[in-house]
């Protein structure tokens, strides 16, 4: 470590009081800096997070909406599907189909999220607990003379603990909250083969996965359509062209990357960003305010000790650097308190903030990614470099002679 | 300056002194300070040399310029005419940088005041020179040792100036003005802030300093310290008396 | 639907006709469904109407999905709708239809996502809704007050969080200004030692450290709040340029100014009494440096 290195970091101990004191600021200041940087991107990261985890590149949907964003739905969506799988780069290419359908247990029809797949294995949730959905069961009826057997269902473990729901057990679905309305098709029973987590599940929000013709037989529609397609690939550096090719071929629909997928969504996230850019900003003007008051109080009080290393030989340059590093040290050294204490208010406020309803489980608002806290961190030290510009400035025109004939005389 | 000029007289204390045994010299030197409530005359005329191995006394009345003279000769300050010059380079020719660089290697101060480092230790205090002029740890640990036990405090290497005396304090001064073996050393009013006992301490061991070779000055109103040097020079209303 | 309905928490989205109109477009492309009689008129928003570059008279095709099929309307009237804050971000296109077009285009029949009932007693509507309970085939009937509470838990949620916000914000406030009373007080050390060793006695010291302490805090937060009007100001002239609206974003309430002066006063008179007591408990003439 250099003398001015040197000199800085033994600044800290010249009144440990003060600098406790400053440091608790600048650790509260830098706390809040992290959690607005947390904010401002936690949402995203951690939307991305679980959809990087799901593994597909690419998603279909209706141009102009998010996946299950609205009612609308890619009309030819099966068959679109077929024409992306057959793409070499392309390792799948799974038709959805998004329904709400109800849940009767005992007197009592609860809403229910509805995953329509082709058949198990296709990603689009995680089996936890007993087996996925067989790969044929697309389409597949009872075998001719045999008995008719109640189709599959996964459920999620949402629906497992508030219905005590278990794998084997029956289950009755329909389509329409009330058994007598009649335009509906009418309840069908499910055989419930496993439990799984659906990523984007509510708090207490019940999810069935079935085939989709089991599906859209309960609705009464017709097959052919889809939600969204998910498409995974093998080759991810083609994950643009295939996109664009994708868009060229039906200009019906929009076929997003992850990272357009997150763009898009992040359009509609204005509220964090404005929020924190806002807390942020004047956290960071605290710390300036602080760093500038305590150098430049602490300068005032040493400009005798400034004069001598001057008169030692140190040159204004080398001075001012010394004043500015001394600003980055005290930036520094709030580091540790700062993330802790950030780490520590994030989790409170994340907790608060997913106590609403509509968020799902595995969201979460305040992420700590490696780029929010290498922002922080060079926030917090940039802060404190130009914190200390001002008192810099003062030390390197300090005249040697009169400060320390000035110094003597006081 | 044509004011500073006007009352500019060069005043020569002493004979002519051997060119190559000249550390530090003033030629003429006048001094103004511009100051709100009208222009002070701090130095009007001086005309000095500093030899090499002696040690010069500075003695007057407060406010007749004596640290004014100080801080030129070590190249703190610059005149506002005549000529200072350090170590054979006239110090107004320098840049703020290089006389920086001229101070860090070859002059060595001690304040009234000792400056020294609140959160240092005195080894380290006494390192401070040496690491700023780019000396290895190994040898400024050394060095730093060294000087210690030369002012006599090598027991007290590792306590901070809050924990020594006014003397211990300043003898940690000076033993950080000698850590980049300086060929001119100025002392301030070095033993202003100490007891009899504690300043004669401080008079002997600059009487030594500049037995070793090293040009000395003390600005004082010590009369001891006065005593002891090589030559001592009078000072009134910025002039030589 | 969920990712829909866990976005809608995350922009404050407040979904008006969910799905209703999916897709709008403009242009001289035929509509595929042609109309019996006159065009169906509708009402666009201002900003709908600036992102699609078209004015009262022109026609539109809407269409309840990308995929169609589409249906000429002519626009009727650009309006200025009144924003809720929840909405002032969001830009997505805003279509008013009359109820008979919009279930044409949905292709749904007459069916409705609600109906709103005015009552002649509004005092009545618990046993209203009682009623319409007990009879319901396939829909649900709630009172405003509980529709309300239904959907204000999002807000509350808000609320909550930028209460929890304010409190680290005023304990990065708090010590701030505490770690400037201290440096002040430091400050003040020497002037506090001469004035003992000139016989000022220890209780004038502490009232006059105090004082100034007071002072200090009460001009910190005039100038405080003067900074928070400021950009209070400056908030609202940014937000409602960019978003185009009149809605306040920032407000500088009474209760709020008494509350910052209240707190800034109480933290300097304490900083000022920990700062009394730190000088008092120091001999003077170690306050003096000797």
């Amino acid at each position: 470590m250099g003398p001015l290195g040197f000199l800085a970091a033994r600044s800290l101990l010249r009144n440990p009081v003060r600098t406790a004191l400053v440091l608790l600021g600048l650790s509260v200041t830098g706390a809040l800096l992290l959690d607005m940087t947390m904010l401002s991107r936690g949402l995203e990261a951690s939307l991305g997070g679980v959809l990087g985890r799901l593994g597909f590149a690419v998603r279909v949907v209706p141009r102009g909406t998010l996946p299950f964003s609205s009612s609308a739905e890619i009309p030819d969506g099966e068959r679109l599907a077929a024409e992306i799988a057959a793409r070499p780069e392309v390792a799948a290419a799974v038709p959805v189909v998004a329904a709400n359908l109800y849940v009767r247990r005992g007197g009592a029809r609860f809403p229910s999220f509805a995953l329509g797949v082709p058949g198990g294995g296709t990603g689009a949730y995680a089996v936890l607990e007993g087996r996925d959905l067989p790969a044929a069961a697309a389409g597949a009826g009872p075998a001719p003379g045999s008995p008719p057997a109640d189709p599959p269902i996964v459920i999620n473990r949402n629906m497992a603990r508030l219905d005590g729901v278990r794998v084997g057990d029956v289950v009755v679905l329909s389509a329409a909250p009330e058994p007598f309305v009649v335009r509906y098709a009418a309840p069908r029973a499910f055989r419930v083969v496993g439990i799984a987590d659906f990523y984007f599940d509510l708090a207490t929000q019940r999810s069935v996965a079935l085939a989709t013709v089991d599906l859209r037989r309960l609705q009464g529609l017709p097959r052919g359509a889809a939600s969204l397609i998910l498409v995974r690939v093998t080759a991810p550096a083609r994950t643009g062209d295939l996109a664009r090719w994708i868009q060229a071929r039906d200009p019906r629909v929009d076929a997003l990357s992850i990272q357009g997928f997150l763009d898009r969504a992040a359009a509609q996230l204005t509220y964090f960003r404005q929020f924190s850019l806002i807390l942020g900003t004047i956290s960071i003007a605290v710390s300036f305010l602080l760093i500038t008051a305590i150098v430049t109080l602490s300068l005032g009080e040493r400009l005798g000790e400034i004069a001598m290393l001057r008169a030692v030989g140190f040159t204004r340059a080398r001075i001012a650097s010394l004043v500015l590093l001394e600003g980055l040290v005290l930036g520094a050294a709030s580091l540790p308190g700062a993330f802790a204490l950030g780490l520590l208010i994030s989790r409170n406020l994340d907790a608060i903030l997913r106590s609403a309803p509509s968020v799902p489980e595995n969201v979460h608002f305040f992420t700590l990614t490696t780029a929010a806290a290498l922002r922080t961190v060079a926030l917090v030290l940039g802060t404190g470099t130009l914190g200390a510009v001002y008192p810099a400035t003062i030390a390197a025109r300090l005249g040697v002679a009169a400060t320390l004939h000035a110094e003597v005389l006081s | 300056m044509d004011d500073a000029q006007a009352v500019a007289q060069a005043q020569h204390a002493g004979g002519a002194p051997a060119p190559d045994r000249v550390v530090a010299s003033a030629d003429a030197v006048v001094k103004v300070y511009r100051m709100p409530g009208g222009t002070v005359h701090a130095l009007r005329g001086i005309t000095l040399a500093v030899e090499r191995g002696t040690l010069l006394s500075i003695v007057g009345p407060s406010g007749c310029g004596k640290s004014t003279l100080l801080h030129l000769l070590g190249g703190v300050d610059l005149p506002t005419a005549g000529t200072v010059t350090l170590l054979g380079q006239p110090t107004a020719s320098l840049s703020d940088a290089a006389l920086a660089r001229l101070r860090l290697r070859h002059v060595g101060f001690v304040f009234q005041r000792f400056f020294l480092l609140p959160m240092l230790t005195a080894e380290e205090n006494v390192a401070l020179p040496m690491m700023e002029a780019g000396v290895a740890q190994p040898d400024r640990r050394r060095r730093a040792r060294a000087l210690l036990e030369r002012v006599g405090l090598a027991h007290r290497s590792q306590h901070r100036p809050g924990q020594l005396s006014g003397g211990e304090m300043q003898r940690v001064a000076i033993a950080r003005a000698l850590a980049n073996r300086p060929a001119l050393l100025l002392a301030d009013e070095p033993t202003g802030e100490l007891d009899a006992a504690a300043g004669w301490e401080i008079a002997r061991l600059l009487r030594e300093i500049s037995r070793d070779g090293c040009a000395v000055v003390v600005v004082t109103h010590n009369t001891e310290l006065a005593a002891i040097a090589d030559r001592q020079v009078r000072m009134r209303d910025g002039t030589i008396a | 639907m969920r990712a829909r309905a866990g976005l809608a928490l995350a922009a404050l989205l407040a979904a008006a006709i969910a799905g209703a109109v999916a897709a709008a477009r403009t242009g001289a492309a035929p509509p595929r469904v042609a109309p019996a009689g006159p065009l169906p008129e509708v009402f666009l928003s201002d900003r709908t109407a600036a992102r699609l570059g078209i004015r009262e008279g022109d026609t539109l095709e809407l269409a309840a999905s990308p995929a169609g099929p589409w249906h000429l309307v002519r626009i009727a009237r650009v309006y200025r709708p009144v924003l809720y804050p929840t909405d002032v971000a969001l830009r997505g296109l805003d279509v008013r239809l009359h109820l008979p077009d919009l279930q044409a285009l949905l292709r749904e029949g007459d069916q409705v996502d609600s109906i709103v009932v005015r009552l002649r007693d509004p005092a009545r509507a618990d046993e209203m809704v009682a009623r319409l309970n007990a009879v319901a085939l396939g829909f649900r009937a709630y009172t405003s007050a509980d529709l309300a509470r239904r959907n204000s838990s999002t807000f509350e949620v808000i609320s909550r969080f930028h209460r929890a916000i304010s409190v680290v914000a005023i304990l990065a406030s708090s010590v701030f200004l505490a770690a400037i009373m201290t440096l002040r007080g430091e400050e003040l050390r020497r002037q506090v030692g001469v004035m003992r060793l000139i016989g000022i006695s220890r209780r004038s010291v502490a009232a006059a450290v105090l004082l100034i302490a007071t002072g200090v805090a009460l001009l910190g937060s005039a100038v405080g709040i003067g900074l928070g009007y400021a950009l209070s100001a400056a908030i609202n002239v940014y937000y409602r340029r960019a978003f185009d609206t009149t809605i306040l974003f920032s407000q500088v309430t009474p209760a709020l100014l008494g509350l910052v002066a209240a707190l800034s006063v109480a933290l300097g008179i304490a900083a000022g009494a920990a700062t009394a007591w730190r000088l008092l408990h120091r001999p003077p003439l170690d306050q003096i440096g000797r």
